[in-house]
């Protein structure tokens, strides 16, 4: 019988892969960001999840930490880059 | 069955944020243009993880993993409505149109360039 | 089922990035692909390998290849015809690989040489003869420890020819043009031409100031985190390639949200130039120090009275050396190729 860690990490992963209907689909880049930025804050939580169906947390944490950060960065830099068109302005 | 109290509250939990996670996905696939969207991209997404993680929290007990994961969830309190926040701000300054009640639900291209869609853009990022 | 899904998601994804035509999408699909790449470490519980790819995979290349489009043309405008010859050569060159791999053993026989003598050597005898409790951060910093020079070295290398090649081809160009930038990039596209005033009141700083508070508020946990995982590689998963990407990045957001002329008043261009180098230094000068001291070459053990405690210490140290090359790299590659001096001053 899968455990509850299991059943959420399945029903987050097809909610995610749900959203990448939108990411293909679009109809504009900005669909596209928003799509890409739910499913990088879904696999924050997937990874979490994992980490605690292989019972060891605590490494798998600061994998999430780090997607959470880098995530934002790159969600940034494309805002920045569909606003201005350049970086360093 | 040696289920005790707290994996039945660890267990409301998740099964509240998978709940939301999928009202989030639904509104995004559903919703008809792209500020509704974001409503749902952003409230229920935000609303849900934190909800997973509470009951993370609650199975970990009060250890470093749970200081970690109260420190992810603050993380996720801040990044994720500000990115929803550029976002919107964003595609507003690109003139992307709301949609209105009663309106067909059409949207516009702010980059002409990149499909055939119809081009109704500067007009609305200048008024 | 989730073992077939996973991988099968990971074609699309490649197949998408090359054919799509808005380069845009492509660098998208492919951060999707870094992301669901990480879900399938973890799930392989291979946590070294899943925080690189979130640092380095979904992270740092997402932001450069952003860098490298801001400078190019925004759609792939080349015409797709199949090229017979080359064809021809890479799909030989697939079929000699291929032919190749049958020869390899199973990877799943435990009799094979490295299942048999290596892996069983390292996991047990890594942690008295490295003091090291992260098995791979003993086998890249200690068993390994040429191999990881080398690469620390490659990557500083790199990072000193982007130097040469961006700031020569700029400087040569200025004298020859008299322009200011000479950089050949592309004409910017024309749905970029956004009219000035209100591109000013867009970044305007009244109406960035979530942005930049929120930008503000967390540099410093991306630099603490940044320092944890290197300092923390010989625990848990990480270590200098990966710290110090993240220290990088908390470099890089500052250029983004505040000018490239604020990010460098921070982080100067001297300061980072000089960076590259020292942290190569480092990790080679620790190897010299071990030489002096009557050791081999990173024989770490004889940097301090207590064996152990000598070689906990060498490892720290050549992971801080490849932390601070790579991350003046990154911060050196990025504001390299964004930098445009035409209107700057």
């Amino acid at each position: 019988m899968p455990n509850m860690y299991e059943i959420t990490t399945i029903i987050l992963i097809v909610s995610a892969v749900l959203v990448l209907y939108r990411a293909v689909v679009g109809p504009f880049v900005f669909n596209r960001i928003m799509a890409v930025n739910f499913f990088g804050t879904k696999t924050v939580v997937i990874l979490l999840l994992i980490g605690f169906i292989y019972g060891r947390p605590d490494v798998f944490i600061d994998i999430a930490i780090v997607y959470a950060l880098i995530n934002f960065t790159a969600i940034l830099a494309y805002l920045k880059y569909v606003e201005t068109g350049r970086l360093d302005k | 069955m040696d289920i005790d109290i707290r994996t039945i509250i660890a267990g409301v939990f998740l099964a509240l944020g998978c709940f939301l996670m999928i009202v989030a996905s639904i509104g995004v696939i559903r919703f008809p243009d792209f500020f509704s969207r974001m409503h749902a991209a952003g409230k229920a997404d935000t609303m849900g993880q934190s909800c997973i993680l509470i009951g993370l929290i609650i199975m970990a007990g009060f250890s470093l993993v749970s200081l970690k994961l109260f420190i992810i969830m603050l993380m996720i309190y801040i990044i994720n409505p500000t990115a929803t926040h550029f976002l919107a701000r964003a595609a507003y300054m690109k003139g992307v149109k709301p949609w209105e009640r009663g309106g067909k639900a059409v949207e516009t291209d702010p980059f002409p360039g990149d499909s055939k869609e119809p081009a109704g853009v500067k007009a609305r990022a200048k008024g | 089922m989730i073992d077939i899904a996973i991988p099968l998601f990971l074609v699309a994804c490649g197949l998408g990035a090359i054919l799509v035509k808005d380069l845009m999408s492509a660098i998208m699909i492919f951060c999707v692909y870094s992301l669901a790449m990480a879900i399938e470490w973890a799930r392989l519980n291979a946590v070294d390998v899943a925080i690189t790819e979130a640092s380095v995979g979904a992270g740092i290349s997402t932001v450069l290849f952003i860098a490298v489009l801001s400078r190019v043309r925004k759609r792939d405008e080349t015409k797709r015809k199949i090229h017979l010859p080359a064809l021809v050569v890479s799909i030989g060159m697939a079929a000699i690989l291929l032919y190749g791999s049958m020869d390899l053993p199973n990877l799943r026989d435990p009799n094979i040489p490295p299942s048999a003598h290596v892996v069983p050597k390292y996991l047990a005898d890594s942690y008295e003869e490295t003091g090291v409790v992260n098995v791979v951060a003993a086998i890249l910093a200690s068993y390994r420890g040429y191999d990881t020079l080398g690469e620390t070295v490659v990557v500083a290398t790199a990072g000193l020819c982007v130097i040469l090649l961006l700031r020569q081809v700029r400087g040569a160009a200025r004298k020859r043009t008299g322009k200011k930038d000479g950089v050949a990039y592309m004409k910017k596209p024309s749905q970029f031409k956004s009219n000035q005033r209100e591109l000013e009141e867009m970044m305007h700083p009244d109406n960035d100031v979530i942005r930049r508070t929120v930008v503000k508020f967390l540099i410093p946990f991306i630099q603490l985190f940044g320092l944890y995982v290197i300092a923390h590689g010989e625990l848990g998963p990480g270590g200098g390639f990966q710290g110090g990407v993240i220290l990088g990045v908390s470099v890089i957001v500052y250029s983004l949200v505040f000018t490239l002329k604020e990010g460098e008043k921070r982080m100067s261009v001297k300061m980072s130039d000089l960076l590259v180098s020292k942290g190569a230094l480092i990790y080679g000068g620790i190897g010299v120090a071990c030489l002096f001291l009557g050791g081999n070459y990173l024989q770490y053990n004889v940097l301090f009275g207590d064996p152990k405690l000598g070689s906990h210490l060498g490892i720290l140290g050549i992971e801080i050396g490849v932390g601070i090359t790579v991350a003046a790299v990154m911060i050196t590659l990025f504001n390299e190729t964004i930098r445009r001096d035409d209107d700057n001053d």
